[in-house]
């Protein structure tokens, strides 16, 4: 096995050693699928992250400026992100909760991008700088490239394309010392639902059930091995 | 049996395959007509996200219990099927092991030949079971490593 296949093993069993069960309240959900191509996802997100920006700017009244069209990059966000941040703190201003989480979903996914834009390659350029990376490339472009990563890094942008700009009302982490925290949103907490209470519950039941069948598999093999 | 029924025809394959080749797999259960749908994605981690309907003031839509256990219903019958499999592989794995060790034994000459002879013939026997089980898993193998998604 060579060293990023080990790498990628041990971080796909890094990523088993907690469990993350999220529940989301969306109106107007329909069933439209991700799209095929890791770079179109990646393209929609950020077309999502900079809305949601404007919203949140606006929605608290802080005076910045977003050039929407002037963000075409992971990088040009998150300098947006930073400048603005660098204005709140600057001026005193307290975003509400339910934004402020969401501004640090987006900056982190682009800190994510940036600390992997060495390892996410591109497999076909057309037209596209030969510095660019993952986390610089004009993602208007997106059909004029293609890009190489591994399975973790492909899962993790799909789920943080499902979890996009989306409000979380719960979230449950089990972590494999037996921490367990649950967190709940403030609006919702104030004003809780049994139904969505009891339906997080549930997700939690089969997301461990899940968790000890795939502990249970590598157990059968390795017990197998051992005899 | 349930469990040969889910040996012979495969019934967990496709969820696997779809967990294992895409690394997510989800359950959508719609109301009868009604807009209102639950959905649940389970990534291959473990890692899980339900989203809950809500109305036009962003408040969470009551679920009729009929709706909601049919969603639970849906998951739980898939998971249960990952179970199955690490009970055969568990089982699968333990057998071989026994019996390489045992047939590497240079000491069970006669032993090897029935053993062979043995397999052999429970292989032709049950060969229509046994054949496209085979090709379904070489298939689901071979689509996991040319990356289909």
């Amino acid at each position: 096995m060579n060293n990023q296949n080990k790498s990628v093993v041990s971080r796909l069993l890094d990523d088993l050693t907690h469990l993350e069960i999220n529940t989301i309240i969306k109106k107007g959900m329909t069933s439209a699928p991700q799209p095929e191509r890791i770079e179109e996802v990646l393209y929609v997100l950020m077309s999502n992250y900079k809305e949601k920006l404007q919203v949140i700017v606006r929605r608290n009244e802080v005076e910045f400026g977003i050039d929407e069209d002037k963000i075409t990059s992971y990088s040009q966000l998150y300098d947006s992100m930073d400048n603005l941040n660098d204005r709140m703190d600057q001026e005193g201003i307290r975003i509400e909760e339910g934004d402020y989480i969401i501004f640090l979903r987006m900056k982190s996914f682009c800190n994510y991008l940036r600390s992997r834009q060495n390892e996410i390659t591109f497999t076909r350029r057309n037209g596209i700088g030969k510095d660019a990376t993952v986390y610089t490339v004009d993602l208007r472009e997106f059909g004029s490239f293609e890009l190489e990563m591994n399975s973790r890094d492909r899962v993790m942008i799909k789920r943080l394309y499902d979890l996009g700009t989306e409000r979380i009302v719960m979230q449950t982490r089990f972590g494999i010392d037996g921490d367990v925290v649950t967190r709940i949103e403030e609006n919702f907490a104030n004003k809780p639902k049994q139904v969505v209470l009891d339906l997080h519950e549930e997700h939690t039941n089969l997301s461990l059930k899940y968790w000890q069948s795939l502990i249970n598999i590598v157990k059968s093999i390795v017990v197998g091995i051992k005899r | 049996m349930a469990s040969n029924d889910n040996i012979n025809k495969f019934r967990y394959f496709p969820f696997l395959k779809k967990l294992v080749t895409t690394g997510q797999v989800s359950w959508e259960t719609p109301e009868n007509g009604t807009e209102t749908r639950l959905i649940t994605r389970l990534y291959i981690d473990g890692d899980m996200i339900y989203w809950h309907p809500a109305n036009e003031d962003d408040m969470p839509l009551e679920i009729a219990e009929e709706l909601r256990m049919e969603h639970a219903k849906k998951i739980n019958r898939d998971l249960a099927s990952i179970n199955t499999l690490a009970g055969h592989l568990g089982l699968a794995v333990a057998f071989l092991t026994v019996l390489l060790g045992w047939l590497f034994n240079p000491e069970h000459f006669l032993e090897q030949t029935i053993v062979v002879a043995v397999l052999s013939a429970v292989g032709y026997l049950t060969r229509k079971v046994t054949f496209p089980a085979i090709f379904k898993i070489v298939g689901a193998i071979v689509s996991v490593f040319a990356g289909k998604r």
